[in-house]
């Protein structure tokens, strides 16, 4: 191929965003149309899939394609950008007849909840009526035609990327409008006649017509800074005018008269009529609404497999072997070293990953656990754990050890330290759960492991029952107390009446030991735990650790960043006494609180998710990507307040606790805004 | 430490191209060279001077003050162009030089202003939040008024 060539056909963005936005409509979409073709499959054949997916297409070739590229040096290319936004995707769109099938695609409690009152509003649904009348809709096109083809108006955008989008967000919106009437989207219905969308269709491609000939036969180039763009190829500014106007004026009457074309060739020969394909019939309701069985996650072949766990901690136990090796015998500069780089920018980032998307995976993958389980044949675990220290005590207070000893010896620095760490862990591990029954290790000492017992009941997965019924006759309660092959739960989590992630590490032995297979990975919604679980904020232990947690988000974070890090040096040895006040106060305030106020505590924990999740993304991505790192506080910020609204519900105490969430996200804001240390990485 | 991203203030009329805007044009040698510059990037096209070919295989070092980077088709978009990151310690004007096959030299100034802040580029993200508890407390002054008018 032609090098030139070659080089133009390369030139595409990859713009992530705009991926992530087709990417969500196309699943929302495909999932409602999944539906919908079961119930109505006449009415939601194969060809609106294709004809809606191809229109997604389409904008990603219109917005990332080297159509884009040229668009500012070529007035043609330009022009093929703006055709594809007016007149090929929102018809393909609209064809794939998208308003039902992204109600249905959506989670039923969002339509219900969320959009059903929108929906039923009045002035919402006379709103919606109006802008979708013909005669509006064909202004919208007109009026965004010609709008942006003034000279004054078309210059702007050229000259700004910002009113770029904002034309192209024009066109592509009053294409929609236009088009709306001429597909007849379901389930609305027509306003005109459908012959009346002839003249419709002509009138508009008239005033395409009048545009594109003014362009085609000026004497002089319409769009001054394309004078000064490069001319690719020798073709002139005037020359590339004209052959812009061609293109509008041919293809662009094409879009307009072809659908006339058909309309006209279907007034004469009546398809069959609407309820022959389903208009209007109340659709049957299909099984994923009737509340059928939610899905399984354990159905994934993978995860499913007996021995999936003990694989990952092998892998786990292997990195960790090279760690303490590396550690204790390599180099000790941590950017260079597995014991510098795998804990603290690599395992980190991709834990917190795992709770925002599925689980306490880590949890699962334990290392530290799968030699205490081989050590159990000399260490039989005989002795029960004190009933005193049946709480969350101990590990909080390693917990705000480790904090601390994190700062105090810059542990992300020093390879041998974490490698001694690491030994420390297995170590505990060992001696704890050999002496005791069960997972003492795991429920009452791991820090480790209290962090993710905490952060994942934010999760979007949880280890539950699937079919509460079928527990109803289970007499013998194998999840918690095993059988013959199986042990049970460890942590002593009945199934039937155990809410949310706390203090389950994910470990399957309750799957395993159901003689019902009645026992799942399903999907919860996020954060629900936290107004349903009585039991968590009635335990000061779990809502100082809570605490904690959430303060110790910012205070770590704030800790890496330029100015915190100067006016820390200035204190001096005083640096150690601003940890301890930060992270220790709000656990103190525990103490002094009544129920409802540590319910308000815990509704804290998404934002201090989210500023955990940014920054150990940070180190992952090695820097700030604030798209991502805001979106996660404000879903952080936004879940906190809904837990907040949730709660108070009756109450007055909504206001300050929402001040203080507030607060965090703002502290959280600011410091995405900083520079920071990059620990651990070279270019620290 | 800190490094800003420049802003480029405009002076001359510009074209906003893939590249960014047309900050010169000038022919030296055999090549007419277009250098565009973007608040994140400076891009250079080269065209043969007759026959306006693009040229691909060309060496180009664009020296900005005091640093010296090589622009490569892989940083551009339009792979017609050659591209570099553009990074400057401080706003104010700055001098920079293109130099292509090690002696087809242009030259001119940049303008470099002060970056837009973190929080003024990403206004969109930081509006999320309200616009939600905006809508939230539509849905929720609905639904109470649906219920008294059920009632």
């Amino acid at each position: 191929m032609d090098p030139v060539a070659a080089a133009v056909l390369a030139s595409w963005r990859l713009d992530l965003r705009l991926l992530c936005l087709l990417a969500l409509a196309a699943w929302i979409y495909a999932r409602g149309w999944r539906q919908l073709h079961r119930d109505m499959p006449q009415r939601y054949p194969l060809s609106r899939l294709i004809a809606f997916l191809a229109g997604l297409v389409f904008v990603f070739i219109a917005l990332a394609s080297p159509l884009d590229a040229f668009g500012g040096l070529l007035l043609q290319v330009h022009m093929i950008q703006h055709l594809l936004l007016l007149m090929v995707a929102p018809a393909l769109i609209l064809f794939g007849q998208p308003v039902l099938a992204f109600m249905r695609g959506l989670p039923r409690s969002w339509l219900k909840e969320g959009i059903g009152p929108f929906l039923t509003w009045p002035a919402l649904r006379r709103f919606g009526r109006a802008i979708t009348h013909p005669a509006v809709c064909w202004m919208a096109m007109a009026v965004a035609i010609v709008f942006w083809h003034l000279p004054r108006f078309y210059e702007l955008g050229l000259r700004s990327q910002a009113w770029h989008e904002v034309q192209h967000a024009c066109f592509f919106s009053a294409a929609t409008l236009f088009w709306w009437p001429v597909v007849q989207v379901w389930p609305g219905h027509a306003r005109w006649h459908r012959g009346a969308m002839i003249p419709y269709l002509i009138a508009a491609d008239l005033v395409n017509t009048a545009l594109s000939a003014y362009l085609s036969f000026s004497d002089h180039v319409v769009y001054p800074s394309y004078l000064l763009a490069p001319r690719l190829g020798g073709i002139s500014a005037l020359d590339d005018q004209a052959t812009a106007g061609a293109i509008m004026w041919v293809p662009g009457s094409v879009a307009f008269l072809l659908p006339a074309v058909i309309l006209t060739v279907q007034l004469f020969n009546p398809a069959p009529s609407r309820s022959r394909l389903g208009y209007g019939k109340q659709s049957k309701p299909s099984r994923d609404r009737q509340g059928a069985v939610a899905r399984d996650f354990l159905q994934l072949p993978i995860v499913r497999h007996r021995y999936f766990r003990r694989i990952a901690q092998t892998v786990m136990l292997v990195l960790a072997a090279a760690v303490v090796i590396d550690g204790l015998f390599g180099t000790q500069v941590a950017p260079m070293n597995l014991a510098g780089v795998l804990p603290w920018t690599y395992w980190r980032g991709f834990a917190v990953i795992a709770l925002l998307t599925c689980g306490n995976l880590f949890c699962m993958a334990c290392p530290f656990t799968l030699p205490r389980d081989l050590g159990r044949r000399f260490l039989p675990a005989r002795h029960r754990w004190p009933p005193w220290l049946r709480s969350k005590w101990i590990a909080i207070v390693l917990l705000l050890a480790y904090l601390w000893a994190y700062e105090a010896f810059s542990l992300w620095d020093s390879p041998w330290w974490t490698a001694w760490i690491v030994i420390g862990y297995f170590t505990t591990a060992f001696v704890v759960d050999g002496l005791f029954q069960g997972a003492s290790f795991c429920k009452y000492v791991c820090p480790i492991g209290q962090f993710h017992f905490v952060n994942s009941l934010v999760s979007p997965l949880e280890v539950k029952v699937k079919e509460p019924k079928i527990c109803d006759s289970c007499s013998t309660h194998d999840c918690l107390h095993g059988n013959e092959q199986q042990r049970g739960c460890e942590l002593n989590l009945f199934q039937p009446t155990k809410h949310g992630n706390f203090d389950c590490t994910f470990c399957l032995d309750c799957v395993h030991a159901c003689p019902q297979d009645n026992v799942g990975i399903l999907r919860v919604a996020p954060a629900s735990t936290l107004l349903k679980d009585r039991r968590l904020y009635k335990r000061k232990d779990v809502i100082a650790l809570a605490m904690i947690l959430v303060f110790g988000a910012f205070v770590n974070a704030a800790g890496m960043t330029g100015p915190v890090m100067m006016w820390l040096q200035r204190l001096g040895s005083m640096k150690m006494v601003y940890y301890a006040a930060a992270l220790l106060l709000p656990a103190l305030l525990v103490w002094r609180s009544g129920e409802i106020t540590r319910r308000f505590m815990l509704a804290l924990v998404p934002i201090g998710f989210s500023m955990w999740t940014a920054h150990f993304l940070f180190h992952l991505l090695s820097g700030w990507s604030p798209p991502l790192q805001i979106l996660l506080l404000d879903g952080g910020l936004l879940l906190t307040l809904y837990l907040i609204w949730r709660i108070a519900a009756g109450l007055n105490h909504r206001i300050p606790w929402a001040t203080l969430a507030v607060a965090l996200y703002c502290a959280g804001i600011w410091i995405l805004s900083q520079p920071m240390q990059m620990r651990g990485m070279v270019m620290n | 430490m800190r490094t800003f991203a420049a802003l480029l203030l405009l002076t001359a009329p510009s074209l906003f191209a893939d590249g960014g805007t047309v900050q010169l044009r000038k022919e030296v040698g055999p090549y007419l060279i277009t250098v565009f510059t973007a608040p994140e990037d400076i891009s250079v096209l080269i065209q043969n001077r007759t026959s306006l070919q693009p040229i691909l295989d060309a060496d180009v070092l664009i020296r900005i003050g005091e640093t010296q980077l090589h622009a490569t088709h892989q940083a551009a978009q339009n792979k017609l162009l050659y591209a570099a990151p553009l990074a400057a310690e401080e706003p104010g004007k700055l001098d920079f030089t293109i130099d292509v096959n090690h002696g087809s030299i242009v030259s001119g100034t940049l303008n470099i202003a002060q970056p837009a802040p973190m929080l003024a580029s990403n206004w969109e993200y930081l509006a999320l939040p309200p616009v939600f508890i905006l809508l939230f407390a539509v849905r929720e002054w609905l639904v109470r008024r649906r219920a008294i008018l059920v009632r």
